[in-house]
């Protein structure tokens, strides 16, 4: 046997597993390397220009990445280019051996116990046997339930991130942690904030025929209020700033809506911000009270009842009802922004900035619909 | 109606509508048109006090999946074609809301009254003046065909 030289020894000691052969001159190696515990079949040819390297059929499809590799780095001698290898191998498979998780099954385990013994007056708690969420339900001052899931981040630094909630608030408001009572305490501070706007909507709800949406929600910080066949009013609430004038659409002909906007025009000096929020948006919009919910029944046989689109012919899109009525005296008729642009764009209407300006299918008067994003 | 697109929604609820409410001299064979409902076949009777009285006419209507932003292909089939200066013998209808004037807000049931007034108002049964020559050249497809509207009195 040869002497075995410095470049063999140090393969020998990173990568015992590889045995030197010489082949007609040329050294080969041969054998396997342990990468992530899945051993590798592989076989180094070294000459004179380099090494070239023989991947089993499992790695063929990094083998170009070698290359690449292997000329920005001028790799030489077995050793790196096994180096390089075992790296790229690294990078591009993933590991199948299971990750410790330990460490944070015992933080998961300590904040959660010192959670519930910290928090009595939550509803209920419930930590997933697999350690990977926790659905918590608190209740309000004035007695709502509210539910929130957190979850376990395995892969982050703030292990605990909130995943599911009913609030309408966008995701970047909540707070993720390592600690679950802050994520908790910022959910909760969140809910006492909109105590006011519960309320409101729930007045909404109370007071007047919502017509959507159907199954309410609190994230829901909108509600369109019947007000007649084809006139109805969409409120939108700010949740955060209550005692701002809420932006108001009506819906319907021109004729029904004028009036409306007119009695806003009026009335907008005399909001008072600290007053009764649902009373001011009455006051504004000049109602003493809301119509209730018509008695005749909607007819079923009927094809297009009042207020369905008349593209598609039914009331919800996707959960959504018509949000283009058509402006003119005696028409009213309703359209879903997406049927109409569709009819719109195929008959080469007009596109003015963000909207689509035709016909009204059913009066030919002019009709514009938002160009849906 | 879950699952349903928004194009085969609103044709189950014309037929449905079509089925348990059908207008005067209208009826449609449920059973065809629930086996594909994008090809229907609709029984129509010439109204009384007209020249089709008594006669019974078959129009067949053909959807695309783009209904009801595109129009339906309604042709007369079968084995009594009306003979009406607007009606080629091969069943073709010259109807201005079948091509160009097309809406998504007609239905089948407003094309069959459509048809229907405009049988009831013809004075005289003939054929169109270019029949023979139409019914050799054309597509089968009447919305192929680039039609001239120029009488509106039938």
């Amino acid at each position: 046997m040869d002497n075995m030289d410095n470049e063999e020894i140090t393969m020998l000691l990173k990568y015992p597993m590889m045995r030197k052969t010489v082949e007609n001159g040329v050294d080969k190696y041969q054998g396997v390397i342990d990468v992530n515990e899945t051993m590798y079949k592989v076989c180094v040819a070294e000459s004179d220009k380099g090494c070239t390297l023989k991947l089993p059929s499992e790695l063929v499809h990094l083998q170009d990445d070698f290359i690449t590799l292997q000329s920005t780095l001028h790799l030489k001698g077995v050793v790196s280019c096994l180096d390089a290898l075992k790296n790229l191998i690294e990078d591009k498979i993933p590991s199948s051996a299971p990750a410790n998780h330990c460490d944070i099954y015992i933080q998961v385990l300590f904040e959660y116990s010192e959670f519930t013994k910290f928090y009595v007056s939550l509803k209920s708690c419930y930590l997933h046997h697999d350690l990977s969420k926790i659905s918590v339900k608190l209740l309000d001052e004035q007695n709502r339930e509210h539910s929130v899931v957190i979850k376990v981040n395995y892969n982050g630094k703030e292990i605990f991130e909130i995943l599911e909630y009913d609030l309408p608030v966008e995701k970047d408001k909540l707070k993720s942690s390592s600690s679950l009572r802050v994520v908790y305490d910022n959910f909760a501070g969140l809910v006492s904030e909109l105590q006011t706007y519960f309320q409101l909507m729930e007045e909404f709800d109370r007071s007047c025929f919502v017509i959507d949406p159907v199954d309410q929600k609190y994230r829901h910080n909108y509600r369109r209020i019947w007000l007649d066949d084809n006139l109805s009013m969409i409120v939108t609430i700010n949740p955060f700033r209550m005692c701002q004038i809420p932006e108001i659409k009506f819906l319907g002909p021109d004729s029904l809506t004028e009036s409306y906007y007119s009695n806003i025009n009026n009335t907008i000096l005399e909001w008072d911000a600290n007053g009764n929020i649902f009373i001011e948006i009455m006051k504004l919009i000049g109602l003493d009270d809301y119509p209730q919910k018509p008695e005749t029944a909607i007819e079923e046989d009927i094809l297009v009842n009042t207020g369905d689109c008349c593209i598609c012919f039914s009331s919800r899109l996707n959960d959504k009802l018509p949000e283009v009525v058509c402006k003119h005296a005696f028409c009213g008729n309703s359209y879903h922004v997406e049927c109409l642009y569709e009819w719109l764009v195929s008959v080469n209407a007009r596109k003015v900035f963000s909207n689509i300006v035709g016909q009204c299918l059913n009066c030919e008067k002019n009709i514009s619909c938002p160009i849906p994003s | 109606m879950a699952g349903m697109s928004p194009s085969e929604r609103r044709l189950q609820k014309e037929l449905m509508s079509l089925v348990k409410e059908p207008p005067p001299g209208v009826s449609v064979d449920p059973d065809i048109a629930e086996r594909n409902l994008l090809h229907w076949i609709i029984d129509i009777r010439g109204a009384a006090g007209t020249l089709y009285e008594g006669e019974r006419f078959q129009l067949q209507f053909k959807f695309s999946n783009k209904y009801p932003f595109d129009s339906p292909e309604v042709t007369f089939v079968g084995q009594n074609i009306p003979v009406h200066p607007h009606v080629y013998s091969n069943g073709h209808i010259c109807l201005s809301i079948l091509t160009d004037d097309w809406s998504p807000a007609l239905s089948v049931q407003s094309v069959c009254l459509s048809i229907m007034s405009m049988l009831s108002s013809c004075k005289e049964k003939q054929r169109p003046p270019d029949n023979a020559f139409y019914v050799k050249t054309c597509n089968k497809n009447p919305k192929k065909t680039k039609w001239w509207y120029h009488d509106d009195s039938v």
